[in-house]
């Protein structure tokens, strides 16, 4: 049990009752372990906004009360909400997609003045905790092999062999030999897979940094001197994106974003740029070509740039994709100034929250 | 001799009714009757039905947590504590929000039910000269209402705005002391850890007062130390200074003593407070003039609405995070 939840039932609860609070996150543990990549949307809603819709809220308390008898049947929207929260908590004790996915869809919802309401506070915390401590873990600076050496894990099976034949038993050498072949297969296939997350580590790296380095976009086919940084801000986040082999992405991406974007022509005053100014100036042939692959059918309002360029393509038109962008993105201010390296890092963590969402169920 | 309906009740052969009735049991059957109808329902599923159709009324006292976790489970309920010595003016505040409800919205909310209106009459009503006594005089808050709230629901006139519960935890004021000198009584306001505002009271007169001043400035001062302390206000809680009986401060008499001694409360308030909690607010308020003529609603229309409009409990901003320790790849670091 995660040892804040005492304090962030009592938001609810008023006095928390450790007995209650153990059937909760059992309940909460249990719903995780049939997560799939709808209930997650319906999840990250529910935890995000206080207007709720009350078929999710009837379907998600009828599913909890599957696990918890006890769980209030109405009345329990707010309490609902927090357990939204604490379903996305259990995962972030460890590496999964559905973590990743959790995690990146609460960042992005941190959109410059984007009003939320989370039921608990911490566990945005709790989930950029969980981003930061995991891209490290996936990216160690480690090279070696964690795992005994090979001779380690094969003498003992290899002995185990050359006793059954002294002894000369027929059916228990075939066992031993049967064991020792696969504990090779088990030692092969542990290797392979080290050294393929190696070399996926650097490949990500020297594809990032070539790219940073190289000051040329692939998708425009220009130097990015020679783009200006409106026109290229979406562009850019969508080619560190596929550059991007490892989820969750890099600390340094934002960094790294800004760098690529540095030396594009710049415009007079970035403070006065909108959202709906990246959305117009995004070249029209490269977002016919991209949007088609975004699949944002049940996670549109988690996304404002993707769903705008999906939009846009939809309506052939930037200015009325920013109409409906608010319906869609409830909270949304589409006032607000937004300089390029913000609008670049948020469409980037957008694509990378719909690839986790994507390997749901994967793990 | 008589027969009955059900088989194994021995009133005929001799015996006593088996539910102990007398002559008005529906089981009897007529002495001529030779066919034996269903027996009718026991008692005690009689009694289950009616069970079900019996609405439970609610009494009207404060809530208990329990009550009121009902509000908190459907929505974003804000929890108020207020606390003072006794006689400083807390539930007189309580008694004029109510009133001023009952003359439209305050602070841009307005009235939109409460589980406790019997109790907020009977404090309105011993506030008020009609209830017969010489002076508006308020009944004290005994120490059972400690862990206990007032209910109100406010609504905004905006189109779509949503209900908000206001729980109103009024602490006596003979535990307030209590709760200064010792750790275990202070730790059974349960309901504090959950305010989103706590609001120490100090009474005005109090202040006005030579012989009493010091000790309630120090006692105010040092129950936001001992709250403090135990950890059931933190960062997440804003604190208000509610100085009442404005009038009384206000004696032209020795009004800048009054003031000047209020003033040093709240600056010695705001700067030991302030980078402990969320916030700090200081008010200065006459709930009860003497003579009538101070208005004083539109001070508390405020507080009000900075009880109900603000709170750092659901501050949605995450903790900025320190930069590793652990020894990642320079790739993943760079700009962190």
């Amino acid at each position: 049990m995660h040892p804040h939840l005492v304090d962030w039932f009592r938001n609810v609860h008023i006095q928390s009752d450790p007995k209650v609070l153990q059937k909760r996150w059992d309940a909460a543990v249990g719903y995780g372990k049939t997560l799939t990549r709808g209930n997650a949307s319906r999840l990250l809603k529910l935890f995000l906004f206080s207007s709720s819709d009350p078929a999710q809220v009837k379907s998600f308390t009828d599913e909890l009360l599957v696990l918890d008898a006890e769980f209030p049947v109405t009345g329990n929207v707010e309490e609902l909400r927090l357990m939204a929260g604490v379903v996305m908590v259990t995962f972030f004790d460890r590496g999964s997609h559905e973590a990743d996915a959790f995690a990146l869809g609460l960042r992005c919802m941190s959109f410059p003045n984007r009003s939320t309401q989370p039921a608990q506070p911490e566990i945005l915390s709790e989930a950029e905790k969980y981003l930061r401590a995991e891209t490290e873990r996936r990216r160690p600076i480690e090279f070696e092999d964690p795992t005994p050496g090979a001779e380690k894990t094969l003498g003992a099976k290899y002995k185990e062999v050359e006793e059954t034949e002294a002894a000369g038993d027929a059916a228990t050498i075939l066992v031993a030999r049967g064991n020792y072949q696969k504990a090779i297969v088990r030692l092969i296939q542990s290797n392979h897979t080290l050294v393929t997350g190696q070399i996926k580590r650097l490949a990500e790296e020297s594809a990032f940094l070539w790219w940073v380095l190289g000051e040329y976009s692939p998708s425009l086919q220009l130097r990015s001197a020679k783009l200006n940084i409106v026109d290229y801000t979406l562009i850019a986040a969508a080619e560190a994106a596929e550059r991007t082999h490892i989820l969750p992405p890099p600390s340094s991406a934002a960094a790294l974003l800004a760098r690529a974007l540095a030396p594009c022509e710049k415009v007079v005053s970035t403070k006065a740029l909108k959202l709906a100014d990246f959305l117009a100036k995004t070249d029209n042939a490269w977002r016919a070509e991209y949007t088609p692959q975004l699949a944002l059918s049940d996670c549109a309002e988690f996304v404002p740039f993707a769903t705008g360029l999906t939009k846009a393509e939809e309506f052939q038109d930037p200015a009325a994709a920013v109409k409906v962008l608010p319906k869609i993105c409830l909270g949304l201010d589409m006032k607000h100034g937004l300089s390029p390296e913000q609008a670049a890092n948020q469409f980037y963590t957008e694509l990378a929250f719909l690839r986790a969402l994507a390997l749901l169920g994967e793990n | 001799m008589p027969k009955c309906k059900l088989p194994e009740c021995p009133i005929a052969s001799g015996g006593r009714c088996l539910e102990g009735r007398t002559d008005d049991c529906p089981n009897l059957l007529p002495e001529s009757s030779d066919a034996v109808p269903a027996p009718v329902p026991a008692v005690k599923e009689k009694s289950g039905k009616k069970d079900e159709e019996t609405l439970a009324l609610f009494s009207g006292l404060p809530l208990e947590i329990a009550d009121a976790r009902e509000f908190a489970a459907r929505g974003r309920a804000i929890v108020v504590a207020l606390t003072g010595m006794t006689e400083s003016g807390k539930t007189s505040l309580l008694a004029r929000l109510h009133q001023q409800f009952q003359a439209g919205t305050v602070g841009g909310y307005a009235f939109a039910g409460s589980r406790t209106l019997p109790r907020f009459e009977e404090l309105n009503w011993l506030a008020t000269i009609e209830s017969g006594v010489g002076a508006p005089r308020m009944e004290h808050t005994s120490r059972k209402y400690d862990n206990s709230f007032l209910h109100f629901t406010v609504l905004q006139s905006h189109e779509g705005a949503l209900p908000i519960d206001v729980l109103l935890n009024d602490i006596s004021g003979e535990t307030y002391p209590e709760a200064i000198t010792a750790e275990s009584i202070c730790r059974q306001l349960i309901c504090l850890s959950r305010a989103d505002h706590l609001a120490v009271v100090v009474d005005g007169a109090a202040i006005a007062n030579r012989s009493l001043r010091h000790d309630h400035c120090s006692k105010a001062k040092n129950f936001v130390e001992r709250v403090l302390q135990t950890g059931q206000i933190n960062k997440a809680t804003i604190l208000h200074l509610i100085i009442t009986k404005l009038d009384v401060l206000s004696d032209p008499a020795k009004a800048e003593e009054n003031t000047a001694a209020a003033a040093r409360l709240e600056e010695d308030f705001t700067k030991n407070f302030r980078t402990k909690v969320a916030g700090v607010h200081t008010w200065r308020i006459a709930a009860r003039p003497r003579d009538g003529t101070m208005p004083t609603e539109e001070s508390i229309a405020k507080l009000f609405a900075t009880w109900v409009g603000s709170t750092r409990r659901y501050d949605s901003n995450p903790t900025v995070l320190p930069l590793s320790s652990s020894r990642g790849r320079d790739f993943n670091e760079f700009g962190t």
